[in-house]
C-alpha cells in the first residue's frame, strides 16, 4: 500500500508539478525559523511574502530574545520600545544600551542572542584614579566607551569592580581588556610609546572574581614577557589584550547575579607603570572563544 | 473488519483506522498511529462522540488535502517514532540518540522538494513532531544560504512587487551591520 521511504529515493512522484517552498504558509516558515540565526532568518525574509511574513512574526522573535528581555528593556525610557514588534525588540538590543551614567553596556549578541556587557573603566574603582601623577584618562576610538584610563607609575596596583544584573541562565567568562605601553596617532599611523612601561614582569597580576552564589576564580598572569627576545620583541606590548579571569555560571535571572572582581599587584617592593585599562568584558563562555582572535585591534 | 468498540478505546492498537487522500488512495492504519495526526484524532474522536451508539468501529477518514505520496511517509515516519519510543521507554537521553540516527538515515532519501509536501501534510495532519521534524531539515537545507541560491534549489518565485525586496533589505540592515566587528 502506499509508497514506502525505500521507494523515495527516485524521487519520481510528487515533484515537478508538486508544490514548491514557495507555497509553504508563513506559520510553517515560522517554525522554520526557529533553527535559524537572526542574520539568516533577516536574509530570508527576501525569498518571498510568507517568508518575509514570518520573519516578522513575534512568535519567531520572542524564540530568540532572552527569557528576560524585559530586565533589558528596562534600562531604556519606556517610549524608545513601548509600540516595538518583537523583531524591533530584538534589533533595539543588539545595539549596546548604556546604563550607570553610560559607564557600563549590555547587549545581545546578534547571532545567538545571548547577553553580553562591557563595563567601563570609569565604572571600576581604581586605587589612585584622581592622583595624577598616577593615572590619566586618555580619550580614543580604540575603547567602546572612547576613554582609557592610563598609569604612569604607582606601587600598589589595585582595580575592583562589581557588577549586579539579572544575567539570564548561561555561562559567561570575565576578562579585562588592557594594552600595555601608551598609543597615539602620529601623521594617522598608530605608533605606541613604552616609555612608562615597567614592573610587569617582575612579578605576576593576580585576578579574581566572586559571585554572591559563592562562584570563584582566580589566576594569576604576568602582563609583560618576563625576559626579552632578543630577536622578536616583546610580544605583549603595543596591542589590546583580553585576561581572562574566570567564568562563572548563571542558572536563573532571579535571583540576581553579583559578581565581584578584581586585578591587583600589590607587592610594593617595585613600582608599575606604562599600561591601559580600557574595559572589563562580561561574554557567554563559549561565544568568548568563538570570537577570539578578533579581538585585538 | 473486528467489530470490538462497544466503548471505543484510542489506546488500542489493534484498532485500524482508515484513512482516504486527496488521489483517492485508501491507507488502513493502526489507532496509535492515527491518533499521532491530531486533525484524525479531531475528527475520529468527534464522529465517537456522536455515533457512541452506532457500534462501528472503522470509520473512514476522509483527508481532502493530503495526497498518497507524502501521507505514506508521514506513516512510516510515525510508525518509527512510536517504536522508538516505545523502545525507549524509560531512556530519554537514548531515544533522542535513536531518533536522531533514524531521522539523519530519513534525509537521506528525501528529496530537498519533497519536504515541501511532506510540510504541507504535516502541516494540514497537524502531526507536530513530523513538522517539527521537517522544518528542522529545511532550516539546515537553506542555513547560511543565499537568497538566489534558494530560490533555485526549491524553485521558489519572488512574489514582491518591484521596489519591495529592496525595502527589505533596508528594514533588515540591522542584522547585518558590523557583524565582524568584534
Amino acid at each position: 500500500m502506499g509508497a514506502s521511504l525505500s521507494n523515495l529515493a527516485d524521487g519520481s512522484s510528487g515533484l515537478g508539478s508538486g508544490p514548491g517552498l514557495g507555497d509553504i504558509p508563513e506559520s510553517c516558515v515560522a517554525c522554520v525559523f526557529l533553527n535559524l540565526t537572526p542574520p539568516e532568518i533577516c536574509n530570508l525574509a527576501r525569498l518571498n511574502r510568507a517568508f518575509r511574513g514570518a520573519a516578522s512574526s513575534d512568535s519567531v522573535w520572542e524564540s530568540k530574545l532572552p527569557a528576560n528581555y524585559q530586565d533589558l528593556l528596562d534600562l531604556l525610557p519606556p517610549e524608545r520600545y513601548k509600540s516595538l514588534s518583537k523583531k524591533d525588540i530584538f534589533a533595539l538590543l543588539c545595539r549596546p544600551v548604556p546604563f550607570d551614567d553610560g559607564t557600563k553596556e549590555v547587549w545581545l549578541d546578534r547571532v545567538t542572542g545571548r547577553v553580553c556587557m562591557a563595563i567601563s573603566a570609569r565604572g571600576l574603582a581604581i586605587t589612585g584614579i584622581e592622583d595624577r601623577r598616577y593615572w590619566n584618562w586618555i580619550p580614543t576610538e580604540e575603547s567602546r566607551f572612547n576613554l582609557v584610563a592610563y598609569l604612569q607609575q604607582i606601587w600598589w596596583f589595585e582595580v575592583d569592580g562589581v557588577i549586579k544584573f539579572p544575567f539570564p541562565a548561561d555561562s559567561y567568562t570575565l576578562s579585562f581588556r588592557l594594552h600595555l605601553g601608551r598609543f597615539s596617532k602620529r601623521l594617522g599611523r598608530r605608533v605606541c610609546s613604552f616609555e612608562h612601561t615597567h614592573g610587569w614582569g617582575i612579578k605576576p597580576v593576580r585576578f579574581e572574581l566572586f559571585t554572591t552564589d559563592g562562584q570563584q576564580a582566580l589566576c594569576e598572569c604576568c602582563l609583560d614577557d618576563t625576559e626579552h627576545d632578543e630577536i622578536n620583541g616583546y610580544h605583549k606590548r603595543g596591542c589590546w589584550i583580553d585576561y581572562k579571569v574566570g567564568e562563572f555560571i548563571v542558572t536563573d535571572s532571579d535571583p540576581v547575579t553579583e559578581v565581584r572582581f578584581s586585578m591587583k599587584q600589590i607587592d610594593c617592593t617595585h613600582s608599575k607603570g606604562g599600561l591601559c585599562v580600557d574595559s572589563v568584558f562580561i561574554i557567554p563562555s563559549d561565544l568568548k572563544d568563538r570570537k577570539r582572535g578578533g579581538v585585538l585591534k | 473488519m473486528s467489530n470490538q468498540s462497544e466503548s471505543p478505546n484510542p489506546t488500542s492498537s489493534s484498532n485500524k483506522i482508515t484513512l482516504k487522500t486527496s488521489d483517492n488512495e485508501v491507507f488502513e492504519v493502526e489507532e496509535a498511529v492515527a491518533m499521532k495526526f491530531c486533525t484524525v484524532k479531531q475528527y475520529f474522536d468527534d464522529e465517537n462522540n456522536n455515533n457512541v451508539t452506532s457500534g462501528t468501529s472503522t470509520t473512514l477518514i476522509p483527508l481532502p488535502n493530503v495526497e498518497s505520496h507524502p501521507l505514506a511517509i508521514l506513516i512510516t515516519y510515525c510508525k518509527k517514532h512510536l517504536e522508538i519510543k516505545a523502545n525507549n521507554a524509560d531512556n530519554k537521553k537514548e531515544m533522542e540518540i535513536d531518533m536522531e540516527h533514524y531521522e539523519r538515515e530519513f534525509l537521506k532519501n528525501v528529496m530537498p522538494q519533497e519536504l515541501t509536501e511532506l510540510i504541507l501534510a504535516a502541516n494540514y495532519l497537524n502531526f507536530k513532531e513530523a513538522l517539527d521534524f521537517f522544518c528542522r531539515a529545511v532550516a539546515s537545507a537553506i542555513q547560511n544560504k543565499s537568497v538566489e541560491y534558494v530560490r533555485k534549489f526549491f524553485g521558489l518565485e519572488s512574489d514582491f512587487k518591484p521596489g519591495e525586496e529592496e525595502k527589505l533589505r533596508e528594514e533588515f540592515a540591522w542584522s547585518f551591520e558590523g557583524v565582524d566587528e568584534d
